[in-house]
């Protein structure tokens, strides 16, 4: 678990910013939400990774 | 020590990174403030490790009963987990999912201490 995992949320909530502005702003919202969502998905399959192993050291660390 | 500057470097830049995703993307915001809970809670946990063991060491060579230890610990768990959880939901405007969350973790340690109150109550009718 490292700090750059943070920046890498971060910079790809930026870039995922900058692409929906893009894409609204030449009439394609459709697919501007498509790369929100799709953006969203990559971040949550991260989340639940580092979550599941916070809950595995949590296990491991207080012996349960 | 350094322990402590890292925690708070740490949760300075994510504060700032925040606050830059919150305006376009409160999702993205929250997806942060998530990982860097988890980070730091990671980071305690493990430093929390060797304070664990010692206090083992010590109960077995006090006489203590390990099962009730083993309670012990986990109500702990329990009681970091779910306030992690709460807090991250109050600031993700999603305050009744976190009071029902405050309220499972109640009801879970209640129901894990049940034996160690039983046998305290066998143990003490059992002077009478």
């Amino acid at each position: 678990m490292d700090v750059d995992l943070i920046f890498k949320i971060a910079a790809i909530g930026i870039i995922v910013a900058v692409l929906n502005q893009l894409l609204v702003r030449s009439g394609r919202e459709d697919q501007a939400m498509l790369t929100t969502l799709a953006g969203l998905v990559v971040v949550m399959f991260i989340m639940v990774q580092q979550i599941a192993d916070l809950f595995t050291m949590i296990k491991s660390v207080f012996g349960l | 020590m350094e322990l402590m500057f890292q925690i708070i470097g740490i949760a300075l830049c994510s504060t700032m990174l925040c606050l830059v995703l919150r305006k376009n993307n409160p999702e993205y915001a929250t997806a942060v403030a998530i990982l860097t809970t988890v980070l730091i809670l990671g980071m305690v946990v493990s430093t929390i490790h060797e304070v664990i063991l010692h206090v083992r060491n010590l109960a077995i060579a006090g006489g203590v009963n390990l099962s009730y230890l083993e309670t012990v610990f986990k109500v702990i768990s329990i009681a970091y987990l779910c306030e992690y959880c709460c807090a991250v939901l109050e600031d993700a405007g999603e305050t009744a999912i976190a009071k029902k969350v405050e309220l499972a973790g109640k009801v879970i340690i209640f129901c894990i201490s049940l034996p160690v109150i039983e046998s305290l109550f066998r143990l003490i009718t059992a002077l009478f």
